[in-house]
């Protein structure tokens, strides 16, 4: 299972959510315009990733977007750069794509409109670690405090420091 | 509550002596902002955004003496095309969604948190980011205190 990755200044390839051998890969699905959940989220795991210290280059992001839509690539990458530097803008070009991404984790979104036809988008908002295997480790859901979420992911990459 | 005793106070003596205006037990000629009481803002904050983000959320805390209702925010500026009150509320399968509300109770003496995963006040259609140390200006209009006025600085979530 794959997503396209958007790259700035290069063509999209694809991208396989698995972490490099020794690394963690955190994946969020959200969207740009969203004002409450994904930007608090995302600030937490910022915080929580700024707690780790030199560690954190150990963890890699990625970002998919449930609404690909209005998240063109240039917003979505300037988005996610906006929290994480160089982390993977996850874009599906197809509403089966991000159907099957979101099966994987067992994630839901659905874009509609209200009765006032506004959009309006209602998704899970857990954040899922995941391996170089590409096996989800664990979950957190939202309102995770990036003390914990810290805690966790120091854990783990200890863990995974030690492996022979 | 403390509302409908003092028009049940009122009344009669408006009925009795046929007078346009009442004053409140303890304070003579006290003018109608007295009776709305007062609504106190604190914890006022914005999250800075990042290029991209086409909306934003304002947070903070309320508290009236005597009770209101929030009824609406304007963003003054163009910073923002509108502001509108938000909840964030959990849906079917977990699924986190955002829904309007017309306006917010602010009961006496109580303290209505707006934050993170909660309500907010959605600043959408954003002109451009909002960078942390900035301040907007908000306008919270009440049922019943007066129009307040706010400069909500912007900022990170708090380490």
């Amino acid at each position: 299972m794959s997503l396209p990755e958007v790259r700035a200044g290069e063509a999209d390839r694809p991208y396989f959510f698995k972490a490099s051998p020794g690394n963690l890969l955190y994946v969020y699905f959200g969207y740009a315009s969203c004002p409450d959940v994904c930007p608090a989220t995302l600030s937490d795991l910022r915080r929580a990733l700024r707690m780790l210290g030199p560690d954190s280059s150990r963890v890699e992001v990625a970002l998919v977007t449930v609404d690909s839509e209005r998240d063109t690539r240039e917003i979505l990458r300037a988005y996610l750069d906006g929290f994480v530097r160089g982390g993977h803008a996850l874009r599906p070009e197809t509403q089966s794509q991000l159907a099957r991404a979101e099966e994987a984790f067992g994630a839901t979104s659905r874009v509609g409109r209200a009765a006032d036809g506004k959009i309006e988008v209602s998704h899970t908002a857990v954040s899922y670690l995941v391996d170089e295997n590409g096996q989800v480790l664990l979950e957190w859901d939202f309102g995770a405090r990036p003390a914990d979420i810290a805690h966790d992911l120091r854990l783990l990459l200890g863990i995974r420091a030690k492996k022979p | 509550m403390r509302n409908s005793q003092v028009v049940a106070w009122c009344l009669p003596a408006i009925l009795a002596l046929g007078v346009s205006s009442c004053a409140l037990p303890g304070s003579e000629n006290a003018p109608p902002k007295d009776l709305a009481g007062s609504v106190v803002v604190s914890d006022a904050w914005i999250r800075a955004t990042p290029p991209g983000a086409t909306a934003g959320a304002a947070y903070l805390t309320l508290r009236s003496s005597r009770g209101d209702r929030l009824v609406g925010v304007e963003v003054p500026s163009a910073v923002a095309r509108a502001a509108e009150l938000h909840q964030t509320v959990t849906g079917p399968g977990g699924q986190l969604t955002m829904k309007p509300m017309a306006s917010v109770e602010l009961p006496a003496g109580v303290d209505v948190e707006f934050k993170p995963g909660g309500s907010h006040i959605m600043l959408a259609g954003l002109a451009r980011p909002l960078a942390a140390g900035e301040t907007v200006e908000l306008k919270l209009r009440l049922q019943k205190a007066p129009e307040k006025k706010l400069a909500v600085v912007v900022r990170n979530e708090q380490d």
